[in-house]
C-alpha cells in the first residue's frame, strides 16, 4: 500500500494550493531542491531544471525569489518544482483557486496542453466544476469523502448518479421539483395541473410515489401559449450575453425553477412564460436515497 | 496631527527634548567624567570635557583599577563571551526544542512544554542558594561554563519560535516530504532559514540580557579573570575608606554601555520587534 | 493549536529537547525544589544535621521585623519605579505620537538606555548622587539642602527609585508608542470634530484605549522592580542605610549568600516564588484577555 510509504518515495509530486514555494530560495534552487536531495548530478539537475522553466516560460524568473513573482508566475514555478520530478503521478491541490478570474481561465488552458504534452497521470482536486468538466479525462466526484460517481464528464453531465452530482455539475444548478408518478409509472406529474410523458415506458417500479425531478435551466424552451407545461411566472431576469437567466416560480405552490434561455431577452417582472422541456433530458431521482433511477 | 496649533507643536517639542535631556544626562555626565583627571573629578569638576581621555581609556583597557586586580579588557573579553555564549546558547536549545515540541508528535511532548514554561516563573533570585550549590557541586564555579550555562534555558525564545513554526504554512513541510527530506534536511534547508528574521531579533534581545547579567556573575565569580565589567565596576566602587579611582569607573562605565547600546541603536527594528515579540 | 503534517521519529525529538530540558532541570527545577525542601527545615549550626521544622522557618520571617519592613521597602520601592518611570514614558509617548517630523529620531533617543544595565544604571546615579564628588549632590548643597544617601534612608530610596525607573522608562515607552499608535486615528478625529480640546481627547479617547497597555505595563514594571532591580540596590545602597532600601530579593541574597541562614533564604525564596507565580499567572491571563479582544 502506498500508504506506508514516505511521501518522498511515493514518486508523487504535488501542486498545493498555496503553492508552498519555499520562500528563501531563488525560483531555480525551489525547482532544483528535490532533485539535490535524490543526490542527482548536477548537470542533470541544471538540464531538468532549465528544461522545465523553458516549457513553463519562466526562464527569465529563475534567479528571482518567490515573492518577487506574480500569482500565475508562482503557479508555473510550482508546476516547475513538479515537472524536473519526473515523477509517475501529478496532484494538483486546487491549483488555481487562489488566482483571479482571468488567469485561472489562462493557466486552465496551460495545465491542459502541460498534461497533454508530458501525459503523466494528474489527480487534479477542485472546487471548480468547469475546471473539472474541461480538466478531466475522468471525473470522481466525491461527496462528503466518499466517491459519488466516477465517469467521463460527458457522461456525468448527462446520467448524474445522485442528486448531489447533479447538482454539483452545470451552471446554474438543476432544478429539483418534488413530484408525484402517475400510478402507472408513465407520467410525472408537474405543479400546476400538467403532466410530463417519461420516456422509455417510464418508472412502473415507482409508480404512484413521489420523486425528485431533475431539470437543468438550459433543457427548458420556451413554448407556444398551448404547449407549455409549466407557466412561469417571471421574478427576475439576468440577461448574459450569449443567454439570458431567467428565475421564476409556477403552479399552485409556487415551485421555484431557473431557467437559461439561448439569445437576449427582455422580460418585465410577472410575465408569464410558457415553457416545455423534453423528456429526454429530465432525471428522476428517488426521494429517499436520493440515487438516480432507471427502469 | 488633527488641527494646528503652533503653542502645541512648541510644547510637544518642548517636553520631548527635555524628556530626551533627562535620560541622557546622567551618560554625559560619567563620560565628562571619563575625561578628567580624578583630581579634577573631586576638587572642581566642570562640565566640559577634558582633556584626559585617551589616557583614562588606554589605562582602563590595559591596566585596570587598582583596586581589581583584572584589566578592564580582560573584562570586557569576559562579558562578551558571556553573553555571547547565553545569547547563541538560548538560541540554539529554543530553537530545537521548539522545533520538537511543534513538528513531532511524542510522549511527554506537553509535559516537556510545561517544564519549559515553568522556566518563566524562577529567575536566578529566587533560587540563589541552591542554584549556587549545583554550580559548585559541577564544579564550574570560576568558569565560562559556569557562567553561560546555568542562563540558557529560556521559555521566551522556546515560545517565540513555537509562534514562528506554528505560522509556517503546513504544505511547505508537506512539499519539503515529497521533495524527500527528511526531519533534519527540513529543519536546516527550509526551517531555519526561514527563522532568520525572528533569531535576529532574539539575538538582540539575549544579547543585551547576557551584557547585562549581574547577579549570577556576582555569585559564581571570585577569580578576577572571569569578572565580567559590570563585576569589576562593583569591585571598583568598594574602596571602603580609600578613594575611588572615578576617572578608572567612568571609563569603565562608558565601556560597558558601548556594546549593548550599539546593538540597540544599529539594529533597532529588531530590536523593537524582539521586545514586542518576547513579551507576548 | 497543532500541526496537521508532523514527522514521525522514535528518538530524535527527545534528542531535541534534550538540552533544554535538561538545563531547566539541572539549574531550575532541582534548585527551586532544594529551596522548597530546605524552606521546612532547620541546619544545626555547624551544617552537619537538618530536622524537619514544619512552617517554623516562615513563621520565623513573617514574624521578623527586619523581613516585615523589607516586604514594606519592596512595596514602596516597586510603586514608586512603576508610577514614576510610567508617568514619565506617557507623557514622552503621547507627545511623540504627535510628531510627525523626526519621529524616528526621538523615539531612538529615548529608547536606547533600556540597553543600559540596572547596575550600570545604578553606578551612573551613584556618580551623580555621590556627596564628595555627585555633581547633583554638590549643587544641593549649594542651594543649602544636604545630601548623602549613605547616612539619610529616605534620601537613599529616591535615589534607588530614580536610578531604576531611569532605565525603565525607556521600556514602557516603547510600548505606550506602540499603543497608541494603534489607536485608530478617526477615533481622535471624530472628537476634534465635535471640539474636544486635545488634553480632552487624550483623558476620555486616548487613554481608555491604552488601559490594556498600561496594565500589561504596570504587572512588567513591577516584575522588574522586583526581581531585576538587585543590580541597582548592590551597586548604590547594599540595601542601607539600616535596611531602608533592602528589597525582598536583595535580602534573600544578603542572608543566604552572606550570612548563609540557610532555612530563612530558602524560605524567603518561597516567598518571593510565589510572587513570581502569581504576577506571571496575571500577565497571561491578561494577554488571554488581549487575543479576545
Amino acid at each position: 500500500m502506498v500508504n506506508d510509504l514516505e511521501p518522498a518515495d511515493r514518486d508523487i509530486a504535488m501542486v498545493f494550493q498555496n503553492y508552498a514555494l519555499y520562500p528563501h530560495m531563488s525560483v531555480y534552487k525551489n525547482m532544483a531542491y528535490g532533485l539535490k536531495i535524490r543526490r542527482m548530478p548536477k548537470d542533470e539537475i541544471e538540464k531538468r531544471v532549465r528544461n522545465a522553466a523553458k516549457i513553463l516560460e519562466i526562464t527569465e524568473f529563475l534567479d528571482r525569489k518567490p515573492r518577487q513573482l506574480s500569482g500565475g508566475q508562482r503557479q508555473r514555478v510550482a508546476m516547475g518544482r513538479c515537472i524536473v520530478r519526473e515523477p509517475k503521478v501529478f496532484l494538483f491541490d486546487e491549483p488555481l483557486s487562489n488566482l483571479d478570474a482571468k488567469l485561472r481561465v489562462q493557466m486552465r488552458l496551460e495545465i491542459r496542453r502541460l498534461q497533454e504534452d508530458l501525459k503523466v497521470t494528474s489527480i487534479f482536486v477542485t472546487h471548480d466544476q468547469v475546471e473539472a468538466m474541461t480538466l478531466g479525462d475522468r471525473l470522481i466526484v466525491m461527496d462528503n469523502g466518499y466517491a459519488a460517481q466516477v465517469g467521463s464528464p460527458l457522461e456525468i453531465y448527462e446520467r448524474p448518479a445522485t442528486r448531489f452530482v447533479a447538482g454539483f455539475i452545470g451552471s446554474p444548478g438543476m432544478n429539483f421539483l418534488p413530484v408525484p408518478l402517475s400510478a402507472d409509472g408513465q407520467w410525472a406529474e408537474l405543479p400546476g395541473e400538467n403532466r410530463l410523458p417519461l420516456q422509455n415506458g417510464g418508472i412502473p417500479s415507482h409508480g404512484g410515489q413521489e420523486v425528485i425531478l431533475g431539470i437543468r435551466p438550459e433543457h427548458c424552451d420556451l413554448a407556444g401559449e398551448q404547449d407549455g407545461m409549466m407557466h412561469l411566472d417571471v421574478d427576475h431576469v439576468e440577461i448574459l450575453g450569449a443567454d439570458t437567466l431567467v428565475y421564476g416560480h409556477f403552479g399552485e405552490d409556487k415551485t421555484r425553477l431557473t431557467v437559461r434561455l439561448p439569445a437576449m431577452h427582455h422580460f418585465e417582472k410577472n410575465t408569464i412564460l410558457p415553457l416545455i422541456v423534453s423528456s429526454k433530458n429530465v432525471h428522476i431521482f428517488d426521494k429517499k436515497s436520493e440515487k438516480r433511477i432507471e427502469k | 496631527m488633527v488641527e494646528h496649533r503652533p503653542w502645541l507643536t512648541f510644547l510637544t517639542h518642548a517636553v520631548l527634548i527635555s524628556g530626551m535631556l533627562l535620560l541622557v544626562f546622567p551618560i554625559y555626565v560619567t563620560f565628562v567624567a571619563s575625561s578628567h583627571s580624578l583630581d579634577e573629578i573631586t576638587s572642581n569638576f566642570s562640565l566640559l570635557p577634558g582633556s584626559h581621555l585617551v589616557e583614562n581609556y588606554t589605562r582602563a583597557l590595559n591596566v585596570g583599577s587598582k583596586d581589581v586586580g583584572a584589566t578592564v579588557g580582560t573584562m570586557m573579553l569576559n562579558s562578551l563571551i558571556m553573553a555571547l555564549g547565553i545569547t547563541i546558547g538560548k538560541i540554539a536549545i529554543s530553537l530545537i526544542a521548539a522545533y520538537a515540541i511543534v513538528y513531532f508528535k511524542f510522549r511527554f511532548r506537553m509535559f516537556f512544554f510545561w517544564m519549559i514554561f515553568i522556566t518563566l516563573m524562577l529567575p536566578v533570585e529566587v533560587r540563589i542558594l541552591p542554584t549556587y550549590k549545583v554550580a559548585a557541586d559541577l564544579n564550574i564555579l570560576d568558569s565560562y561554563s559556569g557562567l553561560i550555562f546555568p542562563l540558557i534555558a529560556s521559555a521566551t525564545a522556546t515560545f517565540l519560535f513555537r509562534q514562528f513554526f506554528m505560522t509556517v504554512p503546513d504544505e511547505l513541510c508537506e512539499a519539503a516530504r515529497i521533495d524527500g527530506s527528511g526531519p533534519i534536511r527540513f529543519f536546516f534547508d527550509i526551517l531555519l532559514p526561514m527563522s532568520r528574521t525572528s533569531i535576529a531579533a532574539l539575538f538582540v534581545i539575549l544579547f543585551i540580557y547576557g551584557w547585562n547579567q549581574y547577579l549570577w556573575p556576582l555569585l559564581i565569580t571570585t577569580d578576577e579573570s572571569y569578572y565580567t565589567l559590570l563585576i569589576g565596576i562593583k569591585r571598583m566602587l568598594d574602596v571602603g575608606e580609600g578613594q575611588a579611582e572615578w576617572q578608572i569607573i567612568m571609563a569603565s562605565t562608558i565601556l560597558a554601555m558601548i556594546p549593548p547600546v550599539l546593538v540597540v541603536i544599529f539594529m533597532q527594528k529588531q530590536f523593537v520587534k524582539g521586545m514586542t515579540e518576547t513579551e507576548k | 493549536m497543532e500541526k496537521r503534517v508532523v514527522f514521525k521519529h522514535k528518538f530524535l525529538p527527545y534528542l531535541l529537547v534534550a538540552p533544554q530540558i535538561a538545563i531547566t532541570i539541572v539549574f531550575f527545577i532541582w534548585p527551586a525544589s532544594q529551596a522548597v525542601y530546605q524552606s521546612v527545615l532547620q541546619e544545626d549550626p555547624f551544617g552537619l544535621s537538618a530536622t524537619f521544622v514544619g512552617l517554623a522557618n516562615f513563621v520565623d520571617i513573617f514574624t521578623d521585623e527586619i523581613y516585615l519592613h523589607s516586604i514594606y521597602v519592596t512595596a514602596v520601592f516597586s510603586l514608586s519605579v512603576a508610577v514614576i518611570a510610567m508617568s514619565v514614558s506617557l507623557l514622552l509617548a503621547a507627545m511623540a505620537d504627535r510628531v510627525i517630523k523626526g519621529a524616528t529620531a526621538y523615539k531612538t533617543l529615548i529608547i536606547w538606555p533600556y540597553a543600559v544595565a540596572p547596575a550600570v544604571a545604578g553606578v551612573l546615579w551613584y556618580f551623580l548622587f555621590n556627596p564628595t564628588v555627585g555633581i547633583i549632590a554638590l549643587y544641593m548643597k549649594v542651594l543649602g539642602y544636604e545630601w548623602n544617601h549613605s547616612l539619610n534612608g529616605g534620601q537613599a530610596m529616591s535615589l534607588v527609585v530614580i536610578a531604576a525607573a531611569w532605565r525603565e522608562i525607556s521600556y514602557n515607552f516603547l510600548f505606550f508608542l506602540a499603543g497608541l499608535q494603534a489607536i485608530p486615528k478617526p477615533f481622535i478625529e471624530a472628537a476634534a470634530i465635535d471640539g474636544a480640546s486635545p488634553l480632552k481627547r487624550f483623558w476620555t479617547i486616548t487613554f481608555p484605549l491604552l488601559s490594556p497597555t498600561a496594565f500589561f505595563l504596570i504587572v512588567m514594571n513591577i516584575v522588574y522592580a522586583f526581581f531585576d532591580t538587585f543590580g541597582v540596590i548592590h551597586v548604590i545602597t547594599d540595601g542601607g542605610p539600616s535596611n531602608a532600601t533592602n528589597i525582598m530579593v536583595y535580602k534573600v541574597y544578603h542572608d543566604g549568600f552572606l550570612g548563609l541562614d540557610l532555612g530563612g533564604s530558602a524560605a524567603q525564596s518561597v516567598v518571593l516564588m510565589i510572587i513570581v507565580i502569581s504576577l506571571t499567572v496575571i500577565q497571561f491571563r491578561y494577554i488571554e484577555r488581549k487575543v479576545n479582544y
